[in-house]
Parts: structure tokens; C-alpha cells; sequence
């Protein structure tokens, strides 16, 4: 990979890049689930474990795509 | 049965009413097939909404949640990440898109690869795996129908109603194409995801308050996730939810919305507009069938739940908002779906070997989705017993396109010969793996077949980069290609 395609990687600022990639890994890992799911029976803030994880990393993804958008327009990104 | 038609044919009128202000700037195949890229964020997030969240979201899913419980948020998770995918790839696609006026998937392909075949064999697994989905919506207006009609329709003749419906709402898809498409997904998108939120969460309420059904009375089975010794294989949900996000993006009419908007911005606002509904529509909608499983009126027919539920409620007038909800859906996806391959029957398929003007594309467009409309409307009116396994294999055939497409927009080593061989052998893989092990492969521990596929499919894409290397013309056209991305700034 040259440095052409890094950058091209690599126009989000780089804690939006690791909240992107930490997205994939709590919505994508079994060995999480797997986890979560032997506590279902368990309620944290009023919800089984399970369900409190899907909405979790829903609640997740949904600030991290919020927050790059707001950064990237604090930073001038979208201006030409 | 006066409300409830009649609630569904003032939407209706409405609809057409919006329809008919639409004007077109030019006649161009640009403005035909991608609206001349002059969208901004609102229209771009709910016409992403409405073509991504079909009607069937109110039977299938909402009964999957009802009979299934909690693995049914799947599809919420798969919903969220595959936005945050189109956020990392908005950059290339649309500045590729502007510069080379490209106006579907496979003329992207065709670009990034330098070759013409590539763009037949997208478009042809694009369009054959779409079909099967086409039909399904019909038939999901038929199932509202008999309900609706407080069941004096019959199936046959309620299907027979459905697909009539969404043949004439075609009319005026076939003659404004992809600007029509996207004014009325705005209207559609309010009435399915915003008003059926409002909807969703006074009958969870509802439920909560007068039928006393809390997640403490739900049976423990409604929390359960497939996990190392379940049945479906520990690495089931991992499956869906990776096939479901990059899936996402490979069908055409989901990513000829890239091509839509007038700028990188306005894409990367429209994710940022688009995932707070997405969230709210989507927990509302799973919770809503969580509960209503505790109703003793669904056992059964959890994928009626929406109707039945709506029904018991608020009576006729809310079954009748119900049904006007499902149609709303309904129609944004079938809608696109019939647009995005006109566009590729025309451009793709018949523009590839023949030159034609703009005036001729639009017409073989037209055509294209007459033809693929009837086709669907016959098939919808016929008893297809394994039309729902078909319409998942398709899905895990589709997903094959993601390797050339998401590896060709990050990494220049990838090349035609891989891309359209892994495509194809993945593809047939998908294919005779779902047809043996249908659902999930229990010696690979619940993977899908799509997923297994998806590794064949990246083997033989990495491995042809690296023994047929681009040659030095080739790398200096990918070079100019990378840099023109590199550029340019977000705002396009």
C-alpha cells in the first residue's frame, strides 16, 4: 500500500478511524456476544444483557458517524 | 373496510399529486438515471431510508422479533454499519462519479478495472438477485390487502390487488425516473419511518399499559443470541450482521444513491441525518414485536403482527394507517429497485456493446422497466413455494460484488481478472452452498454460505494481484484515478 492509498484511508481524523474500526469489532466479534449472551437472564438499566448490548452498539455506531461528520466540518474538510 | 381502502387511496392520491409537480431539468441520461447528482441531505437520507427499509421490515422483522426476539437486532446493527461504510467510501465514489459522469455500480467497476465485461457480469447478478426481492414486495401488498379488507379478500385476489397498485405507481417511474424516485421517497419515507415510529412506540406503550406486558414477563428464550452450542452455529449472528453491512452496498439500487447527491458533504450529512431515524424506527419496530409476542391474539402469525396488533389497538382507522405505512415502504424500495435496473439494462447490459445516444438510453431504460415490472407482477401473482430461499440465496450471491468493489476503491494492486473471476466462482459458491446447506453451514460453525464465499472470492482477488501484476500503463491510469480522489476536497 503506497502513500496515496494511506492517505486515502486515512482522511478521517485518526480517533474516528479507531471509533469506526472499534464499531466493527463490539457489533462483529463473537467471543462478545458469546459473553453477553451467558449474562441474558442478568438486566442492566432495566434490559436483559443481550438486548442491552444490541442497543448499545447501535447507540455506538450511531455517535460515531454522528461525531466524524461534526468533526470533519469543524475542520474545514468539506470546503473546497 | 371504507376506512382502511380509503385511507390507502388518499395516499395514493397524494402520492400521484406529488408526482405530477415533478419536473425534469433536461433530457439527459444523467438526469434519468441519477437525477443530474442535485440532491441535497434530506432528500439523500430518506430516499436512503425508503429504499433500504421495505415493507416486508413490518411483517418479516417485526415477526422475527415476535417469534425469534432479540437475534432479530441483527438487522439493526447491520442497518447502522453499512452507513458507516458509505461514509468511508462517499469520497471516491462520488468524486469518480462526477468526473466520469458514472451512473451505476457497474459503470464505477467498469472505470476502476478498465474493463467492459466487468460491467455485464455486475449487472447481470445485480439484476438476477434482485428480482426475487421485487417479487416478495408485491406479495407483501397482497398479505396487507387481505388484512385491510378484514379478510373478505382472498390471498390470490389480494395479491392480484398489490400488484396492480405498484404496476400503475410505476407509471410515473418509468417517466421521471430517478427524480420522481427520490421526491416521492421523501414523502413515503415521513409517512413509513417517521409517522410509523410515532406509531410503533404508542402500541409499545399501549401494550406496556393496558395488556401489563413488560421484558420481565417475556419467556428468558426471547434474549437468547446463537452462541457456541446453539443450533444455528456460534458464528451465525457474526455472519448476518457482515453479510447484511457490506451486502448493503452491493445492491444497485441501494448504491446508485451515491451517484444522487450533489456532493461529498451532502452524503456524509445525509449518514449523519439518516442513523438517528434509522435507530429510533428500527429499536421501535423490534421492541414493538418483543412485546406483542406476550399477545395471545399473534401467537401464530407473528408475521401478521403489525396488522393484528394495529387492529386490536386502535380499530379500522389505525389498521388502515398501518396498511398506508406498509404501502409507503412498499413503494420506496419496489420503486427504486424498478429504476436501478432500467438504468442497468440500458447502460450496462445493452449500452455496453452498442453506441446510443442519450435519447435511445432513456427509452431502452424505459422499456427495461416495463419489462422487468411485468415480469415481477406475473411472477407475484403465481404460488412460488421456495421464492423466499431464493430471495436469500440472492442475497448471499450479491454480496460477492463487495470484493472488487470495496477492495478497487481502497487498493490498487486488485485487477480485472481477479476481480471478475473471483466474482463469478464466488458467486457459484454462494450459490450451490446455500442450495446444499441452506441458512447456515454447520461444519463451519454457522457460517453462511455467502460469507464462505466471500473468502473464495477475496483468495482468488488477492492472489491474481499479485500473479498478474498491472502492467506500468495500467498502474500510471490507477495512479491518476488515486490522486484525482486525493485532490479533491470533501465538497467535491
Amino acid at each position: 500500500m503506497n502513500k496515496n492509498e494511506r492517505e486515502m484511508q486515512r482522511s478521517l481524523p485518526i480517533f474516528i478511524i479507531v471509533w469506526f474500526y472499534l464499531d466493527a469489532i463490539i457489533a462483529l466479534a463473537p467471543p462478545i456476544y458469546w459473553i453477553v449472551n451467558d449474562y441474558r437472564i442478568m438486566f442492566i438499566f432495566g434490559m436483559p444483557a443481550t438486548l442491552f448490548y444490541f442497543i448499545s452498539v447501535a447507540v455506538c455506531i450511531v455517535c460515531s458517524l454522528i461525531a466524524a461528520y461534526l468533526v470533519e466540518e469543524k475542520q474545514g474538510a468539506f470546503e473546497s | 373496510m371504507i376506512i382502511t381502502f380509503g385511507l390507502v387511496a388518499v395516499f395514493f392520491a397524494v402520492i400521484i399529486f406529488i408526482l405530477h409537480k415533478v419536473k425534469q431539468t433536461n433530457d439527459s441520461f444523467t438526469e434519468y438515471a441519477v437525477a443530474g447528482r442535485s440532491f441535497g441531505a434530506k432528500y439523500q437520507a430518506m430516499s436512503f431510508l425508503n429504499t433500504w427499509y421495505p415493507g416486508a421490515m413490518f411483517t418479516a422483522f417485526a415477526g422475527l422479533a415476535a417469534a425469534s426476539g432479540v437475534i432479530s437486532f441483527y438487522v439493526l446493527t447491520y442497518s447502522l454499519l453499512t452507513v458507516v461504510l458509505m461514509y468511508v467510501m462517499a469520497k471516491p465514489v462520488w468524486v469518480w462519479g462526477k468526473a466520469f459522469d458514472l451512473k451505476t455500480q457497474p459503470d464505477l467497476l467498469a472505470l476502476r478495472y478498465n474493463s467492459r465485461h466487468i460491467r455485464t457480469v455486475t449487472a447481470v447478478i445485480g439484476i438476477l438477485s434482485g428480482i426475487p426481492w421485487l417479487i416478495l414486495g408485491m406479495q407483501a401488498l397482497g398479505v396487507m390487502f387481505v388484512h385491510l379488507s378484514f379478510g373478505k379478500l382472498s390471498f390470490s385476489m389480494a395479491v392480484l390487488l398489490g400488484v396492480f397498485v405498484i404496476v400503475i405507481r410505476q407509471f410515473w417511474t418509468v417517466r421521471l425516473g430517478m427524480r420522481g424516485v427520490i421526491i416521492s421517497d421523501m414523502f413515503q419515507g415521513i409517512v413509513a419511518y417517521i409517522g410509523g415510529s410515532l406509531i410503533l412506540i404508542g402500541l409499545i406503550m399501549w401494550m406496556m399499559t393496558t395488556q401489563d406486558i413488560t421484558l420481565n414477563t417475556m419467556d428468558s428464550g426471547m434474549f437468547t443470541i446463537p452462541s457456541i452450542g446453539s443450533e444455528q452455529g456460534p458464528l451465525w449472528l457474526f455472519s448476518l450482521v457482515l453479510t447484511g453491512a457490506i451486502g448493503g452496498w452491493c445492491w444497485p439500487y441501494i448504491f446508485v444513491r451515491l451517484f444522487t447527491a450533489d456532493g461529498v458533504k451532502t452524503l456524509k450529512k445525509s449518514a449523519a441525518i439518516a442513523m438517528p431515524l434509522s435507530l429510533i424506527f428500527c429499536v421501535s419496530l423490534l421492541l414493538f414485536g418483543m412485546y406483542a409476542s406476550g399477545l395471545s391474539s399473534v401467537e401464530g402469525h407473528a408475521e401478521d403482527v403489525w396488522f393484528i396488533v394495529t387492529n386490536q389497538a386502535g380499530g379500522p382507522l389505525l389498521l388502515g394507517l398501518a396498511g398506508v405505512i406498509v404501502l409507503a415502504a412498499t413503494m420506496g424500495h419496489t420503486d427504486g429497485n424498478i429504476q436501478a435496473y432500467g438504468a442497468q439494462i440500458a447502460n450496462d447490459l445493452i449500452g455496453n456493446y452498442l453506441k446510443l445516444d442519450p435519447k435511445q438510453l432513456i427509452i431502452i431504460a424505459k422499456v427495461g422497466m416495463v419489462i422487468i415490472t411485468i415480469i415481477s407482477a406475473w411472477l407475484a401473482t403465481m404460488t412460488l413455494p421456495a421464492l423466499f430461499a431464493l430471495a436469500v440465496m440472492a442475497y448471499q450471491g450479491i454480496i460477492q460484488i463487495a470484493v472488487p468493489q470495496f477492495m478497487g476503491l481502497f487498493w490498487k494492486k486488485g485487477n480485472k481478472q481477479g476481480a471478475i473471476v473471483g466474482m463469478t466462482v464466488g458467486f457459484i459458491t454462494a450459490v450451490f452452498l446455500e442450495f446444499n446447506f441452506p441458512e447456515s453451514l454447520p461444519w463451519a460453525y454457522g457460517l453462511t454460505s455467502g460469507t464462505l464465499a466471500l473468502v473464495v472470492n477475496m483468495s482468488i482477488y488477492v492472489l491474481f494481484a499479485y500473479l498478474l501484476p498491472n502492467d506500468a500503463k495500467e498502474n500510471q491510469r490507477l495512479d491518476t484515478l488515486f490522486n484525482l480522489v486525493h485532490a479533491k476536497p470533501n465538497k467535491g
